[in-house]
């Protein structure tokens, strides 16, 4: 009898930890990339991730967000997708990305939830019902495309691959060709994409959409339970011969509201050349 | 006598009551763009523009007017919401082009889910005139371009219609977009 009560408060103490506390313990994820190419150039800067943000309302969460980049002073931010909630309103979320201030600039993806309502998901790049570019904020959404961004260190290439927004023609799969003298990042929500790069070409990718599970289960789990991109790429940084892929575990959640370790994160990359 | 009668009136009454079943319809509207909830009814991608329109309906009041602006393929993709082509055998819609000059409009039709290859998918192009054009597709003639392979009616994943590499903006206004049996 008393052990069912200890079992039914321990569950108990879960869900509340998993529900009220987790989620808005964000932490700052620091990743070390030695990359030769990478590095030359995007060494001393700071350059963050956040992803899978999936904003109800500018709130507690957000807010913390919001103060932690204050206090980091990102020279460039890259944004991995899922900034709404499933068919929720998009204002919130263009609210929050109008907050965003990095040094050089922010760079991002839109991912499956984004075009959970089709027709809104243009309101991240155009005034709503026009196609003029929107004053909104200065995110710059890369839809199966790239730029060139130069730095007295040398030139970076920025890859953005487009979520699931009805790409009829080869989605996912729209890699613009890669200049193997150009040091590259490719943004993707899905990591699925990796799969996709040939390993010999030196690139990093940043990706999100796995939560990192929200919830510790072992990756035979979500295997069973047909997760494949949690099974495979499920949090972390991940390499394949010259290719490194790095998957955020994210801010927001889905489904269900609930983190158990598998904390939100800022990540914070340190480039080096050697 | 009177076992012979109700048997009588029991068949006359299921003959009229059969008689009386309504038709089944002889097209199914998949979309007709009158309504603005008919725009949430589409993939909406970047370089072209969606809204409806008073002009140049051929089914009720209202249009789609696309606006399709330089990029590779800028178009069309409704959500289907009847996939199961079977009792149907022509797929058709309107559309109207108001500039002088012709422009090829392509017809994409996919069976799968997977995002066939070309070989593995029905595509066909049309010369539009300018004015009102009625693009009739017989369901019969979904063939895949790269084999004899017959489309799958029974599951229609997706529809497009677009532009190839349009080098200038292009207005065009569809309608009536149907399966008819």
């Amino acid at each position: 009898m008393l052990g069912c009560f200890g079992a039914g408060l321990f569950i108990l103490a879960l869900i509340i930890y998993g529900i009220w506390i987790e989620p808005y313990h964000i932490e700052i994820h620091h990743v070390s990339i030695h990359d030769r190419y990478l590095g030359k150039i995007l060494e001393n800067k700071i350059i963050v991730q956040i992803s899978d943000l999936h904003i109800r309302k500018i709130g507690r969460r957000e807010r913390k967000v919001l103060e932690m980049l204050n206090a980091l002073k990102p020279d460039i931010i890259f944004l991995t997708g899922d900034y709404v909630a499933w068919k929720r309103d998009y204002a919130p979320a263009l609210d929050f990305l109008a907050l965003l201030r990095a040094r050089i600039g922010v760079w991002a993806v839109m991912g499956d939830y984004d075009y959970s309502r089709s027709r809104k998901s243009c309101v991240f790049c155009h005034e709503e019902g026009s196609g003029t570019l929107t004053r909104k904020h200065s995110v710059r959404f890369l839809r199966d495309s790239m730029e060139l961004v130069r730095f007295p260190e040398g030139t970076l290439r920025i890859e953005g691959v487009d979520g699931e927004g009805g790409n009829m023609f080869s989605p996912g799969k729209k890699f613009v060709p890669l200049d193997e003298k150009i040091p590259s990042i490719i943004l993707s929500h899905s990591p699925l994409n990796f799969d996709l790069i040939r390993d010999d070409q030196t690139l990093l990718m940043l990706a999100g959409d796995t939560h990192g599970g929200q919830v510790l289960l072992p990756g035979w789990l979500f295997r069973v339970l047909g997760y494949k991109k949690n099974a495979h790429y499920n949090q972390g940084l991940f390499e394949k011969g010259q290719k490194k892929l790095f998957v955020s575990r994210g801010i927001g959640t889905s489904h269900l509201p609930l983190r158990l370790l598998r904390p939100p994160e800022v990540v914070v990359f340190h480039f080096s050349p050697h | 006598m009177n076992t012979v009668k109700k048997l009588i009136f029991i068949l006359v009454s299921v003959f009229l009551l059969s008689s009386c079943q309504k038709e089944p319809s002889k097209e199914l509207i998949l979309i007709d763009f009158e309504s603005d909830e008919d725009l949430d009814q589409l993939y909406w991608n970047c370089h072209t523009l969606y809204s409806l329109s008073n002009d140049h309906a051929t089914h009720g009041s209202r249009s789609l007017k696309m606006e399709l602006f330089p990029s590779d393929y800028p178009g069309l993709i409704p959500v289907l919401a009847v996939t199961d082509w079977r009792a149907y055998n022509e797929f058709s819609f309107d559309v109207y082009n108001p500039a002088e000059q012709p422009v090829q409009l392509g017809v994409r039709i996919d069976d799968r889910k997977d995002y066939p290859d070309f070989a593995d998918r029905y595509n066909k192009n049309f010369a539009v005139k300018k004015g009102n054009n009625h693009i009739a597709i017989p369901l019969e003639t979904l063939i895949a371009s790269g084999s004899n392979r017959h489309l799958d009616r029974a599951q229609i994943y997706r529809l497009f219609i677009f532009m190839h590499h349009p080098l200038k903006k292009t207005t065009l206004y569809v309608d009536n977009i149907q399966v008819l049996r």
